[in-house]
């Protein structure tokens, strides 16, 4: 991995990053002194060993400065930091719904979902960046969406 | 085709996270075509899985990141926190040397000079045997045994120093 293509990752997946790890530290200036960290990290990594998946190694290790910088032992819960409002100018009711479902998944729900919808990570890079077994990976995500359609049912039921 | 319940609701909830491949899922809608229970139940898992998705999107956190080029200053964070550390520092010794300075401590008076205690050496028995007696041979051994035993002495200054003074 040379220079350019780093360049070109940190473009394209810094700001996703930087999204993600001021969920776990809740912190925009912390957060963007971990990406900057773990980007450095590799440029130094790049040039010792071949990366099977860099994304995945930018997230795994960008979590581990975040659960370091917290010094915490445990796994960081996203925290809750869905605004109030969508960012649309017309908020749909049914994302609304969406959102307060989300925001009452447990925060290891929350996690893999997050990884997977938003920052778009297979099922074997969220497990290499949790450090959790690849089934379940897959079964945390399938109680997500099942959770959040029980909730969205019951809801749709009672209006 | 006869498929389990918990394995296609499984194959259906990675349909609706996206992470089956194209063959895998051109198999499971036909499975699922073929009947309308499933069907149903495919849409919704499909639905809510791009509901969450399209709420997750439209978080607007990212919006106000604006991250600087790649290690431009990459310890510019801890540079601030070094700096922050050494004010912090700089002024608990300003506190320290103030309060020096404002109660300074009353000047040590010198040490007292150890006090010599005089003690007498224990007095030999009085001779009641004869002069060149074994009796007189074994008390003035005895008594000499008993001066030379070691002298007490007390370096400290606030202890006494004791010394013995041969008679």
């Amino acid at each position: 991995m040379d220079s350019t293509e780093i360049a070109a990752l940190y473009r394209l997946e810094a700001p996703r990053l930087a999204a993600y790890v001021r969920r776990l530290v809740g912190d925009r200036h912390g957060a963007m002194d971990i990406v900057q960290e773990t980007f450095r990290a590799l440029v130094e990594q790049a040039s010792q060993s071949h990366l099977q998946s860099p994304r995945a190694w930018l997230y795994a290790v960008a979590r581990h400065l975040a659960a370091k910088s917290h010094r915490r032992s445990r796994p960081l819960p996203l925290q809750d930091d869905f605004p109030a409002t969508p960012a649309s100018s017309e908020p749909d009711e049914r994302i609304q719904m969406m959102l307060r479902a989300i925001r009452r998944l447990g925060p290891e729900l929350r996690e893999a979902l997050d990884l997977r919808l938003e920052h778009e990570l297979s099922y074997q890079e969220i497990a290499f960046v949790l450090g959790i077994p690849l089934g379940t990976v897959r079964s945390r995500l399938h109680n997500a969406v099942r959770t959040l359609r029980e909730q969205l049912g019951g809801q749709e039921n009672q209006r | 085709m006869n498929v389990e319940p918990h394995l296609l609701e499984r194959l259906m909830l990675d349909r609706a996270l996206g992470q089956l491949s194209e063959d895998v899922e051109a198999l499971l809608a036909a499975v699922v075509a073929e009947d309308a229970g499933r069907n149903s139940r495919q849409s919704e898992l499909l639905t809510t899985a791009a509901q969450a998705h399209e709420a997750m999107k439209r978080r607007s956190v990212s919006a106000g990141l604006e991250l600087p080029p790649l290690a431009a200053r990459p310890r510019q964070r801890s540079r601030w926190r070094a700096a922050v550390m050494a004010i912090a520092m700089a002024g608990c010794l300003l506190v320290g040397l103030s309060a020096r300075w404002l109660f300074p401590r009353e000047r040590q008076l010198p040490a007292p000079e150890p006090s010599v205690v005089v003690v007498p050496a224990p007095t030999p028995a009085m001779r009641t045997s004869e002069l060149w007696s074994l009796q007189a041979f074994i008390d003035t051994t005895k008594a000499t045994q008993d001066r030379r035993k070691p002298l007490v002495n007390w370096h400290s200054p606030s202890e006494m120093q004791v010394r013995e003074i041969e008679q």
